[in-house]
């Protein structure tokens, strides 16, 4: 892992250390000659007095477990972990930057991303209504004036079975699911509906609701067959 | 001299996700009949049901009027081709 990508667990780290031990970033610790002592969270208002010549800031990733006084280190490369405190400071602005920029980045792409999924729905959508109008218009072609008027007023029109000469009321009511009544008498009381339509539901509303009208009136034994029974 | 020709066009409207698509063929054009036939024996295999519609010169469907077919008939007028059904 590069060290750059710990500095911001470091300063996480460093702040959990610091509550820890009852603030580690303004303590004051009198070193020992011969002693290692890490240094963590540095900025730019650290100071320290040491007894060797080098002031350095050991950069680990660290997890603090709440509640506890138990601190587990994880290892790292220490050609990479030791850097003086310029580095520190100057890595962690260029962290900054760095992950300004990351974003950025991402946004716009985010951006683009969506962008194309709108004009890709657009399209859809675009193609979805021209094919409801082309099966509107087929439908139509089909219906007689009479059933072109109740669709038109009423959002129905009635079909007679090929064979039986039985009354079938098929509906438009937004779906192709159960929405054919099977009328007995006048003006028609529906005594069960059926649901038949086509197999492929990306075929839109009204070529369902034609398919329906032609197995009624031409091949009515094999779509009663097929049809399920609801009630009414 | 002006002459004029009218070439009769019959017509197969297949239905799909688009709302539906067209094949039309002159019934005195041999090659227009071989490919509406191509098209059509290719639809039923895929499982389409063909109807022939009984329709009046300007295309108006007659309701009731004509039958489920199985064979491409070039003379046909309109042709509607229905894909397979499921209850539900």
């Amino acid at each position: 892992m590069p060290w750059g990508d710990l500095l911001g667990t470091d300063f996480h780290a460093a702040n959990e250390l610091a509550a820890w031990t009852g603030g580690l970033g303004t303590a004051t610790t009198t070193a020992t000659t011969g002693s290692t002592y890490y240094w963590l969270g540095a900025d730019n208002t650290a100071t320290a007095t040491t007894t060797s010549s080098t002031t350095q800031v050991y950069i680990r990733q660290m997890m603090v477990a709440r509640g506890t006084n138990t601190v587990w280190w994880s290892n790292i490369d220490d050609t990479e972990a030791w850097v003086d405190q310029t580095q520190y400071v100057t890595l962690s602005r260029s962290r900054v930057l760095a992950s300004q920029q990351r974003t950025a980045a991402e946004m716009a792409r985010h951006e683009e991303q969506r962008r194309i999924a709108q004009q890709q729905y657009e399209l859809r959508m675009e193609a979805h209504h021209a094919a409801m109008v082309r099966s509107k218009d087929l439908l139509l072609s089909h219906l007689t004036a009479a059933q072109r008027d109740t669709f038109e007023k009423n959002h129905w029109f009635v079909v007679e079975g090929g064979r039986s000469r039985q009354l079938y009321r098929i509906r438009n009511s937004g779906s192709y699911s159960a929405n054919i009544d099977v009328l007995e008498g006048l003006p028609g009381k529906v005594t069960h509906r059926l649901c038949c339509h086509l197999r492929d539901g990306s075929i839109p509303l009204f070529d369902h609701l034609l398919a329906q009208k032609v197995w009624i009136e031409r091949d009515e034994d094999q779509f009663l067959r097929t049809a399920n029974r609801h009630a009414a | 001299m002006n002459m004029h020709t009218t070439i009769r066009r019959n017509v197969m409207e297949v239905m799909d996700s688009s709302g539906h698509t067209t094949v039309t063929w002159d019934p005195t054009d041999a090659a227009g009949i071989a490919d509406a036939r191509r098209e059509f024996n290719r639809l039923t295999r895929a499982g389409y049901q063909a109807f022939r519609m009984e329709a009046t010169g300007d295309n108006v469907v007659v309701e009731n009027k004509g039958e489920r077919i199985t064979e491409f008939d070039p003379e046909a007028g309109r042709v509607l081709m229905v894909p397979q059904r499921v209850g539900g």
